[in-house]
């Protein structure tokens, strides 16, 4: 497969020669926009062409655990399984079978796979916090917030490494409402009697 | 002892990602992040929850840069604001009044001013062999310059350099294999390009831009006729047309995206921009028809207005006249105009796509109006 010329964002017309990796902007032959576009070798080779796993040619030779009828090239480094060129997956230097790797993809130990994660310091942080606008909210909110810091203090947060500094605002805060609850209570309680 | 080194570094630039069509209230703050050997771009939504997606340096294929002119329309736009603010101030001469005003004229110079300062608008794309991906931090150019300076090193460190004199030849190579594929690919299956399979994907053929056109034509001949018979009942008519007109533009402007050619779309917008005309000079006649009858105290309602309106013959008024013209020569141009170019949209979305042939040349546009 040949790759497809690169494209003017505008009008999506194809660039060929003058407007490429110049040193400032310049027009679009088609429609004048100013452009600049910085083209890398890749652009050359186009997408990397998958591997085929190579079938047994001699008896007793080792074979994939998976395609018992493909030779087997690497160990993955988690199971320890034999794989062929078919079930090799790299990623980070590991070699993982596809087991191993859809596993690590669902319990979050590969980083590099996570698509999405949740906020939790954040959401408890403003559970405690916004609420106090209007009190009388924080008696719901309040133990919502001081929940989900001590449920999610290990979850893992933003991908971007951050302190557990909004984790433990969050608790100070929430406990300080409940402590107001709870003095508020006893102080009319103890009024009324 | 040494200081751990970050995974991540931050790329100048933050920016909203616009989620659906133009007017979806929904945006997610965009960020850039550089690691060692990828580019990761996160989606904060609200602050709450994170998306990301990575961008491999020895994936990437090409990083595009284009100047917009947002930058130039909203300078107009803050710069018009606050001089407007400014007049309206000084005529004023209550202490409360004048302080608000001022305030207000103070704030749009503050946005004017910071629009000014984080200079020229851009767009920035990065391609992979199998996506072409928006960068909503990198909207301004100086920011974009910065962050492309920053990243260019690493993707030429994972995939090496184009000695400059190498390119033309590779390029005209790349178009050599691209032709010759387009030429193998198999008999009744041809390659469009990329607008034009969306084109062809959707199933959207034009009919609400149709009845936009027909009802500006229409107009058009109300115009016409408007000249030598003013009354209410044409006034009414001419009501009810601009409320078709309106929602067939917001229903034509919903559908368009992607489905039309550039020409039908441009003619839409203009078509936005005329009626958006329209409705601001029928509001200060409407005005100025409420202020000239304020004393004798004839104009009570919408109604009178519109009744006083209907009564006056343009022969009798320059002004109106002036804006008869005008909206008759709008009317039937883009009325014209759109039909034209929708009638060459059919015909070409009706004849059968055609294969590339050897002896053709490489078409320098793929998305032909």
């Amino acid at each position: 497969m040949s790759p497809t010329l690169v494209t003017c964002t505008k009008c999506n017309a194809s660039l060929v020669g003058e407007v490429l990796n110049t040193p400032d902007l310049a027009p679009c032959p088609s429609c004048g926009a100013a452009l600049k576009v910085d083209l890398f070798p890749a652009y050359f080779t186009g997408p990397i062409k998958g591997r085929v796993g190579e079938n047994l040619l001699v008896e007793g030779e080792s074979s994939c655990f998976y395609h018992p009828q493909k030779r087997a090239v690497v160990p993955c480094d988690a199971c320890g399984r034999f794989l062929c060129a078919l079930c090799d997956c790299e990623l980070n230097g590991q070699h993982l079978c596809p087991v191993c790797l859809e596993t690590g993809r669902k319990k979050g130990k590969l980083k590099n796979l996570q698509n999405h994660r949740t906020l939790y310091d954040n959401l408890a942080l403003a559970l405690a916090i916004f609420p106090l606008l209007i009190f009388y909210f924080t008696i719901v909110t309040a133990p919502m917030a001081l929940y989900l810091a001590i449920r999610h203090w290990n979850t893992p947060s933003s991908i971007i490494p951050r302190s557990k500094m909004r984790f433990i605002m969050a608790i100070a805060v929430a406990s300080l409402e409940i402590l107001a609850w709870v003095a508020g209570i006893y102080y009319l309680v103890n009024r009324a009697a | 002892m040494a200081k751990q080194e970050k995974e991540y570094r931050r790329l100048p630039g933050r920016g909203y990602r616009r989620q659906g069509s133009w007017i979806a209230a929904t945006r997610t703050i965009s960020t850039l992040w550089m690691s060692k050997d990828h580019l990761l771009c996160i989606d904060s939504m609200g602050g709450y929850s994170e998306d990301y997606k990575r961008f491999y340096y020895r994936d990437i294929q090409a990083i595009i840069v284009r100047r917009t002119e947002s930058w130039k329309i909203w300078n107009l736009v803050w710069g018009t604001a606050s001089i407007l603010v400014v007049l309206v101030s000084w005529m004023t001469t209550s202490g409360v009044t004048l302080g608000v005003w001022l305030c207000l004229a103070f704030f749009l110079l503050a946005l004017l001013l910071i629009n000014l300062s984080r200079g020229r608008t851009c767009v920035c794309h990065i391609r992979t062999a199998v996506q072409t991906e928006e960068l909503p931090s990198l909207r301004r150019l100086r920011t974009a310059r910065k962050a492309t300076a920053l990243l260019k090193p690493l993707i030429e460190e994972a995939q090496g350099t184009i000695p400059p004199e190498e390119l033309p030849s590779r390029m005209r190579e790349l178009v050599t294999r691209q032709v010759e594929s387009e030429v193998t690919a198999p008999a009744g299956i041809s390659r469009l390009s990329s607008a034009s399979a969306r084109r062809a994907a959707s199933s959207y053929k034009g009919a609400v831009h149709l009845v936009l056109f027909g009802l500006l034509l229409l107009d058009a001949a109300h115009t016409g006729l408007d000249f030598f018979l003013r009354g209410v009942g044409m006034a009414a008519l001419s009501i009810l047309l601009w409320a078709g007109i309106a929602f067939s533009l917001v229903m034509s402007l919903i559908k368009q995206p992607g489905a039309l050619t550039i020409g039908l779309r441009r003619v839409t917008w203009g078509i936005l921009a005329y009626t958006l005309a329209v409705f601001g000079v029928g509001y200060v006649e409407m005005m100025v028809i409420s202020v000239k009858n304020a004393e004798s105290r004839q104009v009570i309602t919408q109604w009178d207005m519109v009744r006083i309106h209907a009564e006056t013959s343009p022969f009798d008024s320059a002004w109106m006249m002036t804006t008869m013209i005008l909206s008759l020569i709008c009317s039937l141009g883009l009325g014209l105009l759109g039909l034209l170019l929708l009638r060459q949209f059919r015909q070409k979305t009706a004849d059968p796509p055609s294969v590339v042939s050897a002896g053709d040349k490489v078409p320098a546009r793929q998305n032909e109006n």
